[in-house]
């Protein structure tokens, strides 16, 4: 039989003192409660002669016995002592059980209350390396540890090491080895390590590695070497692996916060950038003293590859429509510097084709290679208010002529972009031939109802014909188009740029 | 599944060989067919064009992409095979286009791409074609 030194735990001095009263004053007898090494803890009345000794056993474990006198009713006391001495044993046990209780529940109040803190600290963190810090600071106290590191993503693909204690320095390849683990693991020693496949060195303390993961991915790795050589428990490495997905799950968050700020950057820049290419576009209705011109130019997205021109000359007017393959802001760029192009050289050459034939050359030598290109349409009236058109690739113009009817001008050359050597040409329209030309981009036909069909030229056409018989403005024309359209949408999101421009000839 | 770590003449050596949910490849001697699973819009039209640069980076400069289950192509979608065309004109080789509906057919003639792209009714026919240039 083994004793413990010493009152027990659960040794209370005020409920023993009281019991020990009671029992003595009951039989009249000196009855004492026993320490362990043999020194009498609690004695009240009093007694001749040999006591009997009952031992005292909490959880089999003696820990104190009573002492009682004889006396004549010893064997009836005894046995009444024995009764009594049972009671008090069952309520030691409980109370022994709730001790233990207290003591697991105080452990796993600190365990929450670290965690909790931790997590309170890590909130409005914004900084990976005070991040990083943080957790090695945290995990050190937790794990008692003699050295700890965490290799972490520190922001744009660069790897940040932190560390605390001796050694350390020798963990960063094993901290390494960890960020690609999907869990954490315990290594007693080197043998460990390479079954598990670490190949490198560490100290020659058990290890403790857990990786900073969240959501499948992991954003680097802690490792705590322990301060002897004691194993780490089960508990460490769960206390540790829930500190490293609450780290994981911050770095996840600051990764998400850098992205919205490079999204919120790139937003302002697109912002601006649809200011720079609305300010470019033509005004939306333009009136000279032969000509009513109505234009719109809607992008899909901020910026687009869509632009329409009005350019009044001497003897008339250049007007078209281009549109870039593709959309958003490469095709924006190229359109920028296309619609520049056509500006510039229209001072210098009348006919559309020619203007074609030369900003295609331009067009292949700087995108053909990526597959880009432009399709246009350019209209050019003359002085006798007959037209000529010239098309690259793009949906053919609807003309409106005098009596009513709708003709349509389809294209007879590739877009630019293509074919280096591609020719264009012009196809001339007198005045006797149109009134009303409306030229458009495909994100027109290729509008699409909710039900999946397409615009398509046809309902176009049709459109236009409501406003054919008595042929009106072109800012009417326009807008009874893009009623039509609207209409024919009914609100669904649009993925394609579009242009319509209505040029009207007043004489 | 498919081997990321193998290159695609490898894969597409095995005869028929899913390339991914847009595109699917089958080897006929020198010529690869490509067939086109979705609408080349705005959305798939760089995924395409990215799949066929991967296809004639693998060494193949001639193709028949098939379009029958094709029912809309946009700019962008022709943007993609011209890209495409350009890559294998200076070795010699050709895009040609099978399968196409009336639909599609429309924009390649619209857009006067008829002037660069044969245009065949079906896959033996386009294929023939490669023989008969031999």
């Amino acid at each position: 039989m083994t004793s413990t030194g010493g009152p027990p735990p659960w040794f209370d001095r005020g409920g023993m003192q009281a019991w020990t009263e009671g029992m003595a004053k009951a039989l009249r007898r000196r009855v004492a409660i026993i320490g362990p090494d043999d020194a009498p803890l609690i004695s009240a009345g009093t007694g001749q002669g040999e006591p009997v000794r009952i031992p005292f056993q909490v959880n089999g474990v003696n820990v104190a016995s009573v002492e009682i006198t004889p006396g004549e009713l010893a064997s009836g006391l005894e046995i009444l002592t024995h009764q009594a001495v049972g009671t008090l044993q069952s309520f030691a046990d409980a109370r022994n059980s709730m001790t233990d209780l207290v003591k697991t529940t105080a452990h796993q109040w600190r365990e929450l209350s670290l965690l909790y803190r931790f997590s309170d600290l890590i909130a409005g963190l914004q900084d990976p390396d005070a991040l990083a810090n943080l957790l090695m600071g945290r995990a050190n106290r937790a794990l008692h540890c003699q050295c700890g590191a965490i290799v972490y993503r520190s922001g744009e693909g660069e790897s940040g090491f932190a560390w605390t204690g001796d050694g350390a320095a020798q963990l960063r390849g094993l901290t390494e080895w960890g960020a690609r683990l999907e869990s954490g693991m315990i290594l007693t020693g080197i043998e460990g390590a390479v079954e598990s496949g670490f190949e490198g060195s560490f100290p020659g303390r058990p290890v403790l590695v857990v990786p900073l993961r969240c959501r499948d991915r992991n954003f680097g790795a802690l490792a705590a070497a322990s301060e002897n050589r004691d194993m780490f428990t089960a508990e460490d490495l769960k206390l540790a692996s829930l500190l490293a997905r609450q780290a994981g799950l911050a770095f996840a968050n600051l990764e998400l916060i850098d992205q919205a700020r490079e999204h919120e950057r790139l937003r302002r820049e697109l912002e601006v950038a649809a200011e720079i290419q609305a300010s470019i576009m033509p005004p939306q209705v333009t009136e000279t003293e032969r000509f009513e011109v109505a234009g719109t130019c809607l992008p899909a997205q901020w910026v687009g590859g869509d632009t329409f021109f009005v350019l009044p000359q001497d003897d008339g007017l250049l007007a078209g429509v281009a549109d870039v393959s593709g959309h958003g802001l490469s095709s924006a760029l190229l359109m920028n510097a296309f619609a520049s192009e056509i500006e510039a050289l229209s001072f210098t050459h009348t006919y559309p084709a020619e203007l074609l034939r030369i900003t295609n050359r331009l067009v292949c030598a700087r995108v053909g290679a990526m597959g880009l290109f432009v399709t246009v349409v350019l209209l050019r009236y003359w002085s006798d208010g007959s037209v000529s058109i010239a098309n690259a690739g793009h949906p053919p113009p609807m003309v409106i002529t005098p009596t009513g009817s709708i003709e349509m001008v389809t294209a007879s050359s590739l877009p630019l972009g293509i074919l280096e050597d591609e020719s264009f040409e012009d196809v001339r329209l007198e005045a006797s031939q149109q009134e009303v030309i409306a030229t458009y981009s495909d994100g027109i036909t290729e509008a699409v109802a909710p039900d999946g069909t397409m615009f398509g030229m046809g309902r176009l056409r049709q459109s236009l014909g409501a406003a054919a018989p008595d042929v009106r403005g072109a800012v009417e024309v326009r807008d009874l188009i893009l009623e039509d359209l609207s209409e024919f949408e009914a609100g669904q999101t649009r993925s394609d740029d579009l242009t319509l421009l209505v040029v009207r000839r007043k004489q | 599944m498919v081997d990321p770590e193998r290159g695609i003449m490898d894969r597409m050596s095995e005869g028929k060989q899913k390339e991914s949910g847009l595109i699917t490849t089958e080897k006929h001697d020198e010529v690869t067919v490509v067939a086109v699973g979705a609408d080349l819009d705005a959305h798939r039209s760089q995924k395409a064009k990215d799949l066929l640069g991967e296809i004639i980076k693998g060494g193949t400069v001639r193709l028949v992409v098939d379009l029958s289950s094709v029912a809309f192509v946009d700019s962008a979608g022709l943007g993609a095979l011209v890209s495409a065309l350009k890559s294998v004109r200076p070795s010699g080789g050709d895009v040609r286009i099978c399968g196409a509906r009336p639909e599609v057919t429309t924009v390649f003639e619209l857009t006067r791409m008829t002037k660069i792209f044969r245009i065949f009714p079906d896959r033996e026919s386009a294929l023939a074609s490669f023989r008969t240039d031999r």
